[in-house]
């Protein structure tokens, strides 16, 4: 399954307070010759990637050693932001149409099947993780759901995400809720908060990607940095600049950006290839990201002094 | 702009929901493109028309209906909102619907609406399903609010719809569809929308009217109802356009007063000095009422420089647009723009019908009643133009040669009962007069209706006779030489020939005679020049051009008989065969006449048959027997080819060669099949046994060891002229000798022939001819002398025969090319040259 598909070493000329990144090597692990696979994502261990199809409908997860790609959901949208735990199980959704109306479970496959953990929500926000904590908002209830035991908890004391009528962030903390507007009003995406929990990276449509602290107030300005994520270690955010024409795209490409945007790095360098959508390993040392054809790609790399 | 946008946002949550059923539901609506993407002509983009559409949408959803609510992924027209953040916000925010809103770009005639739904690559519907259905329904009430058409496609699959066009069809690059972004990466049901085309002039002003925008967003708004099964509520809408209805134009500033509200139609300083510094450029007339009650109205419509107009909308539509068009008459009276035939024209064509154009649309009976024509003539009127040009159907026809007047009385009156201005001082109520005079019987100029051999062939033998027939009789004295120019086309050589002019069955035949041989394998060409007169001195003023190419071969010929001698000795009476039959004896005569003969320059006489068919006979049949003499001596096989000269009279009748065959032993008649005579003048008529065939009458249909010659039969096929006459000459057998071409190829099996191009050398176009022997798959390209592949013109199955194609070679440098043919693992291969 694994093609070689170029090998590279690179040592990126610019520096972050002495530190350069050094790409070690690209993989093609799924070519667009098999059925086109998008949104991979690693699982906890990093030993596993988790992927879906056209429109985030069905699951697979691809075991990296012995190479199996097993489909653990047909559900609809069950592609659309499916995490990891601890014990190795996923969370993953499930939307159902009735009369128009679109309804969000939420489900917990392992070993044993897959397990019904919040049924039928009209609205299940994207998952904010940290320490292990996964932080959604279920209908207007906020709601943390355990990493390690897999249940869904109440002792709720910070998070952030987003609200989907209010065209903001809501802040969360000690159970007081306030707006987030850190840029004005307008519609906020691909939020996260940083590992260590102090810092959100955010994107306001059609304005650029920022980063900014619990309060809102902005320290970096990023530009066109989209679906960022961060490094496990909360020093580097990684993003894809993907470029359109309104109706199709024309370019991609993978960056990463150090959290304050003081330097940056491309990852790929392929015109032929728009690469989207990149995801940490949980070591930090490797981005997954998928083309637009459908193919998934995995960039190995070392921070290095 | 942002004043529309503040009070969309207002109007949304001040106004009580009059629809309830859509509540738990949502949809985020997409205003597509950004900022100057897809930039519409004038300066207005499709971003801005697509935003004004989305936020009115927007603003109706939620002031009408109990929808949970609605989000767009843009609010102005400032920012550049990318693909990949409209889809993640819809999917973010866990919409259940998602709807783009874009219009379409084409040429500045096109205009038209239509639907993509997400679909995979194998046709079914990208899940989860649900734009499909959507779609259905807003194309026809889109296409019903802009009252444009439908696209050939109206709702479809995106993936069926791009993949006949797009370079990225959904079954490449692994995309399996969707082929849209907005369909393949949202995860809730979705469509797009194209509401016209921004690049067609009078959609694009339309567009610029923030109200159309609105009406083209309440067809999304019913859309959506439809779907859900829910009733529309009473919308009490009044719009139209107003147009001048003298020029078309629609009218800037008119003001529509109804139920003490008005509206008053955009103007230069309102609204299209956005786009255009031309005061006078930019024009929709478009109007708009909303929320008026179900009742009657009179509706007044005014405007400087137009009379003022009162109409009455009869009835509201209870759930869509009410449409009333307003044409407005300009206060000054109308007048007749251009008559056909014009004053005094004095070959005005007998058979055709007058009309009569005025500047603006008129009441069609008033201008009935006005009407008189001088003679009086019969007919009947005809109007078109939405009443703004009248013909006079005229029920037989005009006498020839004779003058007439045409009269509109002062009684005319256009739409609005102004009386017409005849002569034009802008006061109304004087009449308007056209005389003209008819011309003779035919009045169109003569022109060549076909040819032996026809235009483009490729085999002509060496020592070619031309047959140009023309639909009517010359006047001989415009048949001139100087009026033909024959020349190889490879070098403009001046080829040699004689002319002769016959009339046929009321038609003109031009003969060319070669005066030489002519170099096989090449490009001829016949250019008439004008001058050519018919009898009525009508004279043709453009140039004919006729071209051939010469076969690679040429004939080794034994004579029979070429009738310059004795010939009269051996060839029996046409009624002197027991054969002969269901003739008319008094017409049916053979004879030897100096009239006609082929290649007058070294023979002078040729055989005549004139026949007279008795069209009440059971079975028909000519034989010309020869009873004696060399001819009969003449010995030949299968493997000749029977040839003779023969003068069509373009009747249709038929013709065909006898011979006798295993002479010595027990021989009988045999046939060739048989030629129908649907040409003019001389035509070399052969009969390749080895190929052609026999036809049926005694003998056994095969031609058996050694033959000689029998006779000229002759055919009749019922409803043809059962009277004519034939001439024929110089009977004879060959064989072909094939020239210029090696050895090899001829011992390959004569799958296919590239044939010589025409013209070459040319620029840009020339015509590559060329035949198949079977039916087969073939191709045909171009190459350059580095091997390259210039362009394919042909790759797909053909019939067997024969086939030419055409090369434009305007994107190409002077120079020599290749054509290669193929077909069935054999190719052939020519050089052109390309000459700029």
């Amino acid at each position: 399954m694994k093609i070689k598909y170029f090998a590279l070493i690179l040592i990126l000329a610019t520096s972050l307070l002495g530190k350069n990144i050094v790409i070690k090597n690209t993989e093609l692990l799924l070519s667009e010759g098999k059925t086109p696979f998008y949104f991979p994502v690693y699982t906890i261990d990093g030993q596993s990637i988790l992927l879906t199809q056209n429109a985030y409908t069905g699951l697979w997860i691809l075991d990296r050693s012995s190479e199996d790609l097993r489909q653990i959901t047909k559900s609809q949208g069950a592609g659309f932001e499916p995490r990891s735990l601890l014990d190795g199980s996923i969370i993953y959704r499930q939307d159902e149409y009735e009369q128009g109306r679109k309804f969000t479970s939420l489900y917990k496959a392992d070993t044993t099947g897959n397990h019904l953990i919040a049924d039928r929500a009209r609205f299940v926000s994207p998952a904010n993780m940290v320490d292990h904590r996964m932080y959604y908002l279920i209908d207007e209830t906020p709601t943390i759901l355990n990493a390690s035991s897999g249940t869904l908890e109440n002792n709720l004391k910070n998070y952030t995400t987003i609200l989907n009528d209010k065209l903001s962030l809501k802040h969360y903390k000690a159970g007081v809720q306030s707006i987030l507007a850190p840029h004005g009003q307008g519609n906020y995406i691909w939020s996260e908060l940083s590992p260590t929990g102090d810092m959100l990276v955010f994107t306001k449509t059609g304005q650029g990607t920022y980063v900014c602290d619990l309060d809102g107030k902005i320290s970096a300005d990023l530009g066109v940095a989209h679906a960022a994520r961060w490094s496990p270690d909360g020093q580097y955010l990684a993003y894809m600049k993907d470029l359109d024409d309104g109706s199709q795209y024309t370019e991609s490409e993978i960056w990463i950006v150090s959290y304050d945007g003081s330097q940056s790095w491309k990852i790929t360098d392929t015109p032929h290839i728009i690469e989207m959508y990149p995801q940490w390993s949980p070591d930090g040392q490797r981005l997954i990201y998928h083309s637009l054809r459908g193919e998934i790609f995995e960039t190995s790399f070392e921070i290095v002094e | 702009m942002k004043k529309l946008i503040l009070f969309l946002l207002l109007g949304s949550a001040m106004l009580n929901a009059q629809v309830t059923g859509l509540s738990g539901w949502n949809i985020f609506v997409d205003p597509g493109h950004s900022i100057t993407q897809n930039m519409g002509i004038n300066g207005y983009s499709e971003a801005e028309e697509t935003l004004q559409t989305a936020l009115h949408l927007r603003q109706m959803l939620l002031s009408k209906t109990d929808i949970d609510t609605v989000w767009s992924s843009r609010y102005n027209d400032q920012i550049e909102v990318g693909l990949t953040e409209r889809s993640t916000d819809a999917n973010n925010r866990g919409a259940s619907w998602y709807h783009s809103i874009h219009s379409n770009a084409g040429g500045a005639t096109s205009n038209d609406v239509l639907l993509l739904w997400g679909e995979l690559w194998d046709g079914t519907p990208d899940p989860p399903v649900g734009g499909e259905a959507m779609s259905d329904i807003m194309v026809d009430l889109l296409a019903d609010v802009m009252r444009i058409p439908q696209n050939g496609w109206g709702s479809t699959g995106d993936c069926s719809f791009y993949s006949g066009w797009a370079s990225t069809p959904c079954t490449q690059n692994g995309f399996q569809g969707p082929y849209l972004s907005v369909n393949r990466r949202t995860n809730m049901p979705s469509e797009l929308s194209e509401q016209g085309h921004h690049t067609h002039p009078l959609q694009n002003q339309l567009d610029m009217n923030t109200d159309y925008c609105r009406m083209m967003a309440y067809s999304m708004f019913w859309t959506i109802l439809d779907k859900f099964d829910l009733d529309r509520p009473y919308p009490g809408i009044l719009a139209g356009i107003v147009t001048d209805s003298e020029t078309g134009v629609r009218v800037n500033g008119a003001t529509i007063e109804v139920n003490g509200l008005s509206y008053t139609t955009d103007t230069y300083e309102s609204q299209f000095n956005q786009y255009s510094s031309d005061p006078n450029e930019l024009h929709n007339g478009f109007y708009f009422f909303e929320g008026l009650p179900d009742s009657s109205y009179e509706v007044v419509v005014t405007v400087e420089g137009y009379y003022t107009d009162t109409l009455v909308v009869s009835e509201m539509s209870p759930d869509f647009v009410t449409f009333m068009d307003i044409l407005l008459a300009p206060n000054t009276p109308p007048y007749i723009v251009e008559s056909n035939p014009v004053e005094g024209d004095s070959l005005y064509g007998a058979w055709r019908n007058p009309s009569i154009t005025f500047s603006r649309a008129m009441d069609e009976a008033s201008v009935e009643a006005a009407f008189s024509i001088e003679p009086a003539t019969a007919g009947s009127f005809y109007f078109t133009s939405s009443s703004k040009r009248m013909s006079f159907l005229v029920e037989d026809s005009l006498e020839f040669l004779t003058n007439y007047t045409i009269t509109i009385a002062g009684t005319a009156t256009d739409f609005s009962g102004n009386p017409i201005d005849g002569n034009q001082d802008t006061v109304g109520g004087d009449a308007w007069s056209l005389h003209f005079r008819t011309g003779p019987e035919d009045m169109s100029p003569p022109f060549v209706i076909n040819s032996t051999p026809v235009n483009g062939s490729n085999t002509v033998n060496l020592r070619p006779i031309i047959n140009l027939v023309w639909n009517e009789e010359l006047d001989s004295a415009s048949v001139t030489l100087d009026r033909i120019e024959f020349d190889r086309v490879s070098d403009s050589q001046a080829q040699p020939f004689s002319l002769e002019h016959h009339v046929i069955n009321s038609k003109s035949v031009m003969t060319i005679y070669a005066s030489s041989d002519l170099l096989d394998s090449e490009a001829y060409r016949v250019r008439l020049l004008p001058g050519f007169a018919d009898l009525f001195g009508n004279t043709r003023t453009i140039e004919t051009i006729m071209n051939f190419s010469t076969a690679n071969y040429d004939f080794s010929s034994t004579s029979i008989d070429n009738f310059e001698t004795s010939a009269v000795n051996y060839w029996w009476a046409l009624l002197g065969s027991g054969s002969t039959t269901g003739v008319l004896p008094e017409i049916t005569l053979r004879d030897f006449t100096t009239d006609l003969s082929v290649f007058t320059e070294t023979d002078s006489i040729s055989l005549q048959i004139n026949y007279g068919w008795d069209t009440s006979a059971d079975s028909w049949l000519i034989r010309e027997y020869l009873g004696g003499g060399p001819g009969r001596n003449i010995h030949f096989n299968s493997n000749n080819i029977m040839q003779a000269w023969v003068f069509g009279d373009g009747n249709g009748n038929t013709f065909r060669f006898c011979v006798d065959d295993n002479i010595g032993g027990a021989g009988a008649h045999e046939v060739s099949p048989w030629y129908t005579v649907n040409w003019y003048g001389w035509k070399l008529v052969s009969w390749d046994m080895a190929v052609d065939g026999t036809g049926t009458w005694i003998g056994d249909g095969n031609l058996d060891g050694t033959l000689e010659f029998d006779s000229f039969q002759f055919g009749y096929t019922p409803g043809n002229n059962n009277i004519g006459t034939y001439h024929i000459d110089n009977l004879r057998v060959v064989d072909r000798n094939y020239l210029d071409i090696d050895e090899t190829q001829l011992q390959q099996p004569a799958e296919l022939a590239l044939l010589p191009n025409y013209p070459n050398p040319f620029n840009p176009w020339t015509t590559i001819p060329f035949t198949l022997v079977e039916s087969a798959r073939a191709t045909v390209t171009i190459y350059n002398l580095r091997g390259e592949l210039v362009t394919t013109l042909i790759s797909g199955h053909l019939g067997a025969g024969y086939h030419e194609t055409r090369w434009n070679a305007s994107d190409v440098s002077s120079g020599v090319y290749l054509i290669k043919l193929e077909s069935k693992g054999v190719s052939q291969t020519r050089k052109i040259m390309v000459l700029k």
